[in-house]
């Protein structure tokens, strides 16, 4: 499944739940959509990582073939005009230059004719450290999208009451 | 409606701006983490920009009037050198937002003493 780069559908829903019928010149709205930029980017790499673990033992399927390569996300933030905030994006996907792991398995189809056969470079353990570190990434962002909901919520209510 | 003209209610709206766009700030400081090389970006304090900013104050339109608008800009936002950390990050939030509370609580009473005071006349 391609990680998507760029733009990303979860910012076009929230464009269409917010942005359509309120102005997003309020710096609450607009921290909302950093916050979503932050969370999806996690998201984004959290997908990579879940691929780089699901191929850890991939091995190449004939011989002379390269196996999976780890990808790592790459992040970058830029600056939307048409909302006039500073979002996070992934930049681009790169992979890891590694080289493949060579493991002795005479039977296998992609062994070549010593009997060696390349194995993905990624490692499991360090891929369930990064997966960690974007998941509380991932909920520091959720928790600064609570707060700012909060926010509005209080100053919805002392209005409401006026 | 001089009553609404006040400089103490027009400093907690400012007040009330500058702390939804602290919030801002510190989001991006949280989505920007991850990013290599990041550093954690910070407002001026609010007593330095009150400081400088002129209040203007309008007589037509009291309640639309830019006596409310406190004219954030690019300037008042400085890259500090320390690096990024998210705990700290969710910690000046969990500030921001208890401020932000408790300037609401005072807004809050200042309606209730209007609709006192209103009700009172009438």
């Amino acid at each position: 499944m391609p990680i998507p780069l760029g733009p990303v559908k979860g910012m076009s829903m929230m464009n269409t739940q917010i942005s359509k019928g309120i102005q997003t010149n309020g710096s609450l709205l607009k921290g909302l959509y950093v916050a979503t930029s932050g969370m999806i980017a996690q998201h984004q790499r959290t997908l990579a990582i879940t691929q780089n673990i699901g191929n850890a033992q991939s091995r190449s399927n004939k011989p002379g073939g390269q196996p999976y390569r780890r990808k790592i996300v790459i992040f970058q933030d830029f600056y939307d005009s048409s909302k006039d905030v500073n979002l996070v994006k992934v930049k681009r996907i790169a992979y890891d230059t590694t080289p493949p792991k060579k493991v002795y398995s005479p039977g296998d189809p992609g062994a070549d004719k010593d009997g060696f056969v390349l194995e993905s470079n990624v490692q499991a353990v360090g891929e369930m450290a990064d997966m960690r570190d974007a998941s509380r990434s991932h909920e520091a962002a959720t928790k600064a999208f609570e707060k700012i909901i909060q926010m509005l919520q209080s100053t919805i209510g002392v209005l409401k009451n006026a | 409606m001089k009553i609404l003209n006040s400089s103490l209610t027009s400093l907690i709206h400012q007040r009330l701006q500058y702390l939804n766009k602290r919030s801002e700030v510190l989001t991006g400081n949280i989505a920007r983490a991850d990013i290599p090389g990041a550093r954690r970006q910070e407002i001026r304090p609010f007593r330095e920009i009150a400081k400088q900013k002129i209040v203007k104050f309008s007589n037509q339109d009291p309640v639309n009037s830019e006596q409310y608008t406190l004219d954030l800009s690019a300037k008042d936002i400085k890259t500090e050198g320390s690096e990024i950390e998210r705990e700290m990050e969710i910690m000046e939030m969990n500030h921001n937002t208890l401020n932000h509370q408790a300037l609401l609580d005072i807004v809050s009473n200042f309606y209730k003493l209007y609709k006192y005071a209103i009700s009172r006349s009438g």
